[in-house]
């Protein structure tokens, strides 16, 4: 399991990047984080959704409800032109932190003392 | 069965009464929920497991909500629904103020007993709170307060115990500017006239000093008119102050005006000055240059005390390095001086609180001991500690009770924050409230301590920023320390269990603990205040009615002045006229004070002739009669041998042990130049305070003019007696108002500190009883209504009033011993340590403490006793009933 502090760094990056694949909803995006870590990595709702409302307020994203049945309905994100800058400038930070781990690691790092 | 629509309505409808959560979080948050509890039931789970699940993974309740809630923050903002919110939050203000009034109103007496005992301990720390301040800032008021000193002497004379005095030499001023860098200046004191007259027109000052131009330099004393340069450097001047002006020439300008005194000695009126502030060691109503004095011999002698000097020194100068030549300094001044003197500085701001150790100190106003400024504080902590503590133990007691109200408002959803903060709340809101009535009740009673205590402290000292947020600071902190436990312990609590089992949090064995504990800690600190006031009492009555070996009752003390002394036999002789008067006599000094010592030289066994300077009294020739002083050897002065004035002389007990001598009568002793023999030996008795042991003592009869007449009247007829004083005093003295003061009363005013610390100590020690017992009032009555059913099922079991009574009472009775058992050696100890100070002391015996416990006892008795009465007098049926 990825530690909360780590989680929560990544979150940024990681919704802003989902989303840059096209519109997608809460919990659709806890699954799919879930999926692509392999389960190690578990945001909570209390976590994303509030998180979700911030990038709203900050016109990084912007949400539309759309009707199901029997149900509620449901509340969709799609990231907007500034999110797109933000995504950008994201990745810019990330890769340098990257390149730092790369240059440390090696390109393929395996887990073994040294 | 399991209904998976209603459960999730249910789940909405809790999360709906969050407030930061609004309908479209909500949406989205249920259809969370829908997504995840689908995938569930695909994977085969039963809908209930399946709904539970969902909900655990969506963690917990307060998370969400309050990551939604700082969201929700920042979006009111963007949205500007910043009233709405506002309304809500004051409704629910005015919802905790509303259920915290119909508390306090419904449980009237407990609130009142409540607010009372913290009303009353806050008052009282108020007021020791300003006069702990008057006297840290007395004398703080001059710019250079820190670089001003006051030049003290060491005495140390063959033939005396060795002595801290104010005085210094007539010439260590200037010499001191001249030989010392670090001196920048000195001003001289020495006491002036006290009668003023302009015209035929009498005015009487309480003070009147000579002083030097450099005055202005040290002091901030402000001229009002006059230029401070030039106010006293002429001779023959004198600067008023403004009242003492006011009452001579009223709306008049009084600049250039002669003024006269007693001496016909004139004075132009060069300057006026403000009034002089309380809070001033240094007072006077006028200041004479110091160059009008007409100086004699001896006064300018390098051995000769009897000016005050004050020093300022230069500004980065160390009083230390200042000080270190005066040993060296002395000797060059006079050959062997140091051998006698030590000179050293004290501090200007040391001078009001730390000179208890320095006599001759006439020209200190108000002197205090800085340990009773430490004293009061102490006591002040403690008194508010008790109302601290009371204010705990009442509010726990009475919070417990309102569990069931926790238990509802937990149950339709109050976060523990929320209770935490309403409980906190309400015992900050009832702290604030004590103070402001606290600063009433203060203010109220400032007029009465400033006439006890003496001095002039306004309320508005309490006013300056600092100290006015220090204070709502402090009470803040103890509205939060008092109600922090209530709330803690209360917002933990169970609602299921605690509306089911209604009182089960008043029965809390923990909980009782504590409050006993505080009971005791009360108490204790109560006994301790009650056996110190007892032991003070005891030791200042020791004081004052102890045999100081000459008779002190009905001698009345008026001051002489020069044409006083010039008609002196006549004066008497139509006092004594009076069937009121039964004699007088006269003499330099005044008995209770420190006779001022002289230098003689003495023959010792061997026949040599031995230098020492005991303290010497002049007297008229029949003195020691009429002070009925006992003579051990040898008789007293006597009008038919025509030597024994002037030459002869008796000395008492300590100067004959000082000397070692065998066989006193028939010694010599040299006396300014005149020789004659010790004519009698009297038994010790006490001159002075009995802070201190009798000193070497020598007594000579002198015709230089007395400083007072004692007049020793008629028992019971002091009104009558005086009128003839007063009537012979007009006879004989023009220059003076008629003016006296009754010799007991100089003596009680020897131990006025002491008195004072007393009344406080003793004031202090009621009100701490009287808050522990409020305390215990109030405890007394929660313990017997939360026992109601015991004793009622007791009752109807058989038990009579009295074991019932005697039930209730000895577990409060249990507190006040263990109390007494923890004050006794804390009391103890303090006392012995306080009793040290005096040389004539009272054994502390148990007496006082055996009083204090029992009274305790008896107060906490009779405080549970109508409680415990009332609860075994009433009918079993109803006690039963009840709840």
């Amino acid at each position: 399991m990825i530690p909360r502090a780590l989680a929560s760094a990544t979150l940024k990056p990681i919704v802003l990047s989902l989303l840059a694949e096209g519109e997608s909803y809460g919990y659709e995006i806890i699954q799919r984080i879930l999926d692509l870590s392999d389960g190690q990595m578990q945001w909570t709702t209390g976590t994303l959704y509030p998180f979700l409302h911030s990038l709203e307020n900050e016109g990084l994203v912007e949400a539309y409800w759309q009707a199901v049945e029997n149900a509620p309905r449901r509340k969709y994100y799609r990231l907007t032109l500034s999110g797109r800058h933000a995504l950008l400038q994201e990745k810019q930070q990330w890769i340098n932190v990257n390149r730092i781990l790369m240059k440390l690691w090696g390109p393929s790092p395996e887990l073994a003392w040294t | 069965m399991f209904d998976l629509e209603k459960a999730l309505t249910t789940w909405r409808r809790f999360l709906a009464s969050g407030r930061g959560l609004d309908s479209d979080d909500l949406d989205e948050l249920e259809a969370h929920l829908r997504d995840e509890i689908d995938a569930l039931l695909r994977e085969g789970l039963p809908p209930e497991r399946a709904f539970r699940r969902a909900l655990a993974q969506m963690g917990d309740y307060a998370t969400i909500e309050a990551a939604y809630e700082t969201l929700h923050w920042r979006k009111l903002r963007h949205e500007r629904r910043l009233t709405d919110e506002l309304s809500h939050r004051m409704a629910m203000l005015k919802n905790y103020l509303v259920v915290a009034w119909r508390q306090l109103a419904r449980r009237k007496v407990f609130t009142f007993i409540n607010l009372c005992g913290l009303v009353v301990g806050m008052a009282a720390c108020l007021l020791i709170l300003l006069f702990i301040l008057n006297e840290l800032r007395f004398d703080a008021f001059h710019t250079h307060a820190d670089r001003l000193y006051r030049v003290n002497e060491v005495q140390t004379y063959p033939g005396m115990v060795p002595q801290h005095v104010a005085l210094s030499m007539f010439n260590m001023g200037p010499a001191l500017v001249e030989d010392f860098a670090d001196v920048e200046a000195t001003a001289r004191f020495a006491g002036g006239p006290a009668l003023l007259k302009r015209g035929d027109a009498s005015f009487l000052l309480d003070r009147g000093v000579f002083t030097e131009p450099a005055f202005f330099t040290l002091f901030d004393f402000a001229l009002l008119q006059g230029d401070p340069a030039t106010a006293l450097t002429e001779p023959n001047s004198v600067v008023l102050t403004a009242s003492i002006a006011q009452k001579m020439y009223g709306e008049g300008n009084p600049l250039g005006q002669i003024v006269t005194d007693t001496q016909e000695r004139t004075y132009t009126v060069t300057g006026i000055l403000e009034d002089v502030p309380a809070n001033s060691h240094l007072q006077f109503e006028a200041l004479y240059s110091l160059d009008t004095m007409e100086l004699q011999d001896w006064m300018l002698g390098w051995d000769s005390n009897w000016v005050v000097t004050y020093a300022l020194l230069r500004e980065g100068a160390r009083m230390e390095t200042a000080a270190a030549g005066f040993e060296d300094w002395l000797d060059s001044k006079k050959e062997g001086l140091s051998e006698f003197y030590d000179v050293y500085l004290q501090p200007f701001r040391d001078v009001h609180l730390g000179s208890t150790h320095v006599t001759h100190d006439y020209r200190n106003f108000q002197k205090f001991d800085r340990k009773y400024v430490v004293i009061f504080g102490v006591l002040a902590f403690f008194i508010l500690a008790i109302a601290g503590l009371n204010f705990t133990n009442i509010s726990t007691a009475l919070s417990a009770a309102r569990a069931r109200e926790v238990g509802v408002r937990k149950a339709v959803g109050a976060r523990r924050s929320q209770l935490t903060g309403q409980f906190v709340g309400e015992s900050v809101l009832q702290s604030l409230g004590a103070l402001a009535v606290a600063l009433g009740g203060a203010a109220m009673l400032l007029g009465p301590v400033n006439q006890l205590a003496g001095r002039e402290m306004t309320l508005t000292t309490l006013f300056e920023p600092a100290l006015l947020a220090a204070l709502l600071g402090g009470t803040l902190l103890l509205g939060l320390l008092a109600g922090l436990y209530p709330a803690l312990v209360l917002s933990s609590v169970d609602p299921a269990r605690i509306i089911k089992h209604q009182g089960a949090l008043t029965s809390g064995r923990g909980r009782s603990r504590l409050r006993s504990g505080l009971v005791v800690a009360q108490f204790t600190i109560a006994i301790a205040f009650v056996v110190g006031t007892l032991v003070a009492v005891q030791q200042l009555r020791f004081l004052q009615e102890r045999d100081v070996g000459f008779a002190r009752e009905q001698i009345v003390m008026i001051p002489l002045t020069e044409e006083a002394n010039a008609s002196y036999d006549a004066l008497v002789e139509a006092l004594t006229a009076s069937p009121h008067v039964l004699d007088a006599t006269a003499s330099m000094q005044r008995m209770g004070n420190n006779f001022h010592q002289m230098g003689l030289r003495a023959e010792t066994e061997d026949g040599e002739m031995q230098r020492l300077s005991p303290s010497h009294l002049p007297i008229k020739i029949n003195y020691l009669d009429f002070y009925d002083i006992e003579l051990v050897e040898g008789r007293g002065f006597s009008k038919e041998i025509a030597t024994d004035a002037g030459e002869a002389f008796v000395v008492n007990e300590a100067f004959v042990a000082d000397m070692g001598w065998a066989e006193a009568v028939g010694k010599r002793i040299n006396f300014q130049g005149r020789e004659g023999p010790v004519i009698g030996v009297a038994k010790n008795f006490n001159f002075n305070s009995l802070h201190h042991v009798v000193a070497p003592l020598a007594i000579s009869v002198q015709d230089w003019g007395f400083d007072e007449v004692s007049v020793r009247i008629e028992a019971g007829e002091a009104a009558e007696a005086l009128a003839d004083i007063e009537k012979a005093w007009a006879q004989f003295i023009t220059d003076r108002p008629f003016s006296y003061e009754f010799l007991d009363q100089h003596f009680a005013a020897l131990y006025a500190t002491e008195q004072q610390m007393s009344r406080v100590v003793g004031l202090i020690a009621g009100l701490a009883l009287f808050i522990a017992c409020l305390g215990l009032f109030g405890l007394a009555s929660l313990a017997v209504v939360s026992r109601t059913k015991e004793i009622g099922i007791r009752k109807a079991l058989g038990a009579s009033s009295s074991s019932i009574v005697w039930l209730l009472s000895t577990g409060f009775a249990r507190h006040v011993l263990i109390a007494f058992v923890l004050a006794a050696p804390l009391a103890y100890l303090v006392l012995q340590r306080w009793l040290d100070d005096f040389a004539y002391r009272i054994d502390l015996g148990l007496a006082p403490f055996v009083l204090a416990g029992v009274l305790a006892l008896l107060v906490a008795l009779a405080t549970v006793g109508y409680h415990a009465l009332r609860a075994a007098a009433a009918d079993p049926v109803q006690a039963l009933r009840y709840e």
